[in-house]
C-alpha cells in the first residue's frame, strides 16, 4: 500500500465516520428542502388574507414545519427532516387551496345571491316585456283598426262626396227640367191666352156680326117701320111726318076709349117712335061740327089723351108727347056731307124730323 | 463513569439509527384511503397533477414496503397522504372556480336578457 492509497483509505473512513455522525449526530445540521419550507410557509403565514381564510389549514402547515425544524435540531438524518419538509409544504399547499376555496365559496356564494336576483329581475323584465309586447300588440291592433277605420271612412266621404256630385248633377238636370217645364208652361199659358185672345176676338167677332145682323135687322125695321108710316098713309109736311087716324077706326060714337082693331095702327106708331127715340110727337084731336062746341073741344082732347096714352102704354117716353083738342077747327072736309063729317072726325100724330118738338099750328 | 456515558450513547444511536421498524400499515392505509377520498373528490379530472403526484407516491411506498425499506415507504406513505389531501382540496377548489365561471356566465346571461327586455321596451317605446 502506498503513501497516497494510505492516505485515500484513512480519508475515506473519515468521510465515512464523519457522515455517520453527522447523520446521527445531535449538532443540527442545514436542510435544504426545509429552507424552502420554512421560506414559503413564513411568507403564507405573513399573509392576513390566508391566515383569515385558512387558519385551521394553515396552523396545521406551521405545525408540520415545527416537526421538521425539530427533526433537524434532534438530529435526525437529512431524509427524514427533507420528508417532514416535503410534508410541511404540500401542507402549505393544502392552505392556499383551502383559501382558494373559502375564497371561491364567498364568491360563489355572492354569486348565487347574485343570480337569485337577477333571475326574480329577469323574470320579472320577461313578464315586463311580455306585458309590453302584449301592449304593443294591442296597439298595433288598435293603430291597424284605426287605420282600416280611417280607410273607411275616406271611402265613406269619397262615397258621399260622389252621392253629392250626382245629386248635384241630377238637381240641375230637375232644375233644367222645371226651367224647360216652366217655359213650356209659359208657352202653354201664352198659347191658352193667344186662344182666349183669339177666342175673344171671334167672340167679339161674332158679336159685331151679331150687331151688324141686329143693325141690319133694325134697319130692315126702321125700313120696314117707314114704309109702315108709308103704309099708314103717313104724309111729310113742313112740321113732320103726319098721320091722320079716322076717329070712326079709333073710338066708338061719343067715347074716348080706343077701340081693340085700333091695336095694330098704335103698335106700328109706337114702333116707329121706340125706332126714333129722338123724335117728338104731337097728337092733335079734332071733331066735326055736329053738337056743342064745347063739348067737341073736350072730346078731342080727351081723345088726343087716350092716344097719348095708349102710346105710352107702349113705352113711349111721355115727355116726348104733347096733346092737343081743336074740336071742329081746322075741319080738312065739308061737314054738310056724312062723307064729309067722317073726314073730319080724325086725330091726327104728327112726329118731328128732328129732336125739336113739333110746332103749334 | 465515561465508559457508562458511552455504552448509553451507543445504545440511543443504535436505538436511533439502527432501530428495526415495523411495516407502515397504517399510514399505507391512511394514503390509499386519502386517495379514494381524492378520486371522491373528482380529482383525476380537475386537480390531475396533485393525483398523480399521490398516486406515484403511493406506488413508491409500496414497492418499498414490499423491498421491506419499511422507513422510505411510512415516509412516502406520509407524503402521498398529504398530496392525496392536496388533490381533494385542489379539485374542489378548481371545482368552486369553474363554478364561479358558470355563474358569472348564467349571470351575464340574465344580465344580457333584461338588458335586452329593457332596450326592446325602450325601442318600442321610441317607436
Amino acid at each position: 500500500m502506498t503513501t497516497a492509497e494510505k492516505f485515500l483509505k484513512t480519508g475515506a473512513i473519515t468521510v465515512l465516520v464523519l457522515v455517520f455522525l453527522g447523520a446521527c449526530a445531535t449538532t443540527p445540521q442545514s436542510n435544504s428542502t426545509l429552507s424552502q419550507a420554512e421560506q414559503r410557509i413564513e411568507s403564507l403565514a405573513d399573509n392576513s388574507r390566508l391566515n383569515r381564510l385558512a387558519a385551521s389549514e394553515l396552523r396545521e402547515a406551521q405545525d408540520q414545519l415545527l416537526k421538521a425544524q425539530e427533526a433537524l435540531a434532534d438530529g435526525a438524518e437529512s431524509a427524514e427532516v427533507s420528508h417532514q419538509a416535503r410534508v410541511a409544504m404540500t401542507l402549505a399547499d393544502i392552505a392556499l387551496e383551502a383559501a382558494k376555496i373559502s375564497d371561491a365559496d364567498s364568491q360563489v356564494q355572492r354569486l348565487r345571491n347574485e343570480r337569485d336576483q337577477l333571475r326574480l329581475e329577469a323574470r320579472a323584465a320577461r313578464a315586463e316585456l311580455r306585458a309590453f309586447e302584449e301592449r304593443m300588440r294591442a296597439e298595433q291592433a288598435d293603430l291597424a283598426r284605426a287605420q282600416a277605420e280611417a280607410a273607411r271612412l275616406a271611402e265613406a266621404a269619397e262615397r258621399s262626396q260622389a252621392e253629392l256630385q250626382r245629386e248635384r248633377a241630377l238637381a240641375q238636370q230637375r232644375e233644367a227640367e222645371l226651367m224647360r217645364q216652366q217655359a213650356e208652361a209659359r208657352q202653354d199659358q201664352a198659347e191658352r191666352q193667344a186662344r182666349q185672345a183669339e177666342e175673344g176676338r171671334m167672340l167679339a167677332e161674332q158679336r159685331a156680326a151679331e150687331l151688324e145682323r141686329q143693325t141690319q135687322q133694325m134697319r130692315e125695321e126702321a125700313d120696314q117701320l117707314q114704309q109702315q108710316l108709308v103704309d099708314l098713309q103717313a104724309q111729310a109736311t113742313d112740321r113732320g111726318l103726319v098721320l091722320t087716324l079716322g076717329s070712326d077706326v079709333l073710338f066708338d060714337v061719343n067715347q074716348d076709349v080706343v077701340k081693340e082693331g085700333a091695336e095694330r095702327t098704335l103698335d106700328r106708331i109706337a114702333n116707329f117712335l121706340n125706332e126714333y127715340p129722338e123724335r117728338r110727337v104731337l097728337i092733335e084731336g079734332f071733331t066735326d061740327s055736329t053738337g056743342e062746341r064745347d063739348y067737341n073741344m073736350a072730346l078731342s082732347m080727351r081723345r088726343a089723351t087716350s092716344v097719348r096714352d095708349q102710346l105710352t102704354g107702349r113705352d113711349v117716353d111721355p115727355s116726348r108727347i104733347q096733346t092737343r083738342g081743336y074740336g071742329p077747327d081746322y075741319a080738312v072736309a065739308s061737314n054738310d056731307s056724312a062723307a064729309g063729317r067722317q073726314l073730319n072726325r080724325r086725330v091726327e100724330v104728327v112726329i118731328s124730323d128732328d129732336d125739336q118738338a113739333v110746332p103749334d099750328r | 463513569m465515561n465508559r457508562v456515558i458511552f455504552i448509553t450513547l451507543g445504545v440511543l444511536l443504535l436505538a436511533g439509527c439502527a432501530s428495526r421498524p415495523t411495516a407502515p400499515e397504517s399510514e399505507l392505509g391512511a394514503a390509499r384511503s386519502a386517495l379514494t377520498s381524492a378520486e371522491d373528490a373528482g380529482a383525476v379530472a380537475n386537480a390531475r397533477e396533485a393525483y398523480q403526484s399521490a398516486r406515484e407516491h403511493l406506488e413508491r411506498a409500496e414497492r418499498a414496503r414490499t423491498a421491506e425499506e419499511f422507513v422510505l415507504s411510512r415516509r412516502l406513505a406520509v407524503e402521498a397522504t398529504a398530496k392525496a389531501r392536496l388533490a381533494a382540496v385542489s379539485a374542489r377548489a378548481n371545482q368552486t372556480v369553474d363554478l364561479i365561471s358558470e355563474l358569472q356566465m348564467s349571470n351575464d346571461e340574465l344580465r344580457a336578457e333584461i338588458q335586452a327586455a329593457t332596450e326592446a321596451m325602450t325601442e318600442g317605446d321610441i317607436q
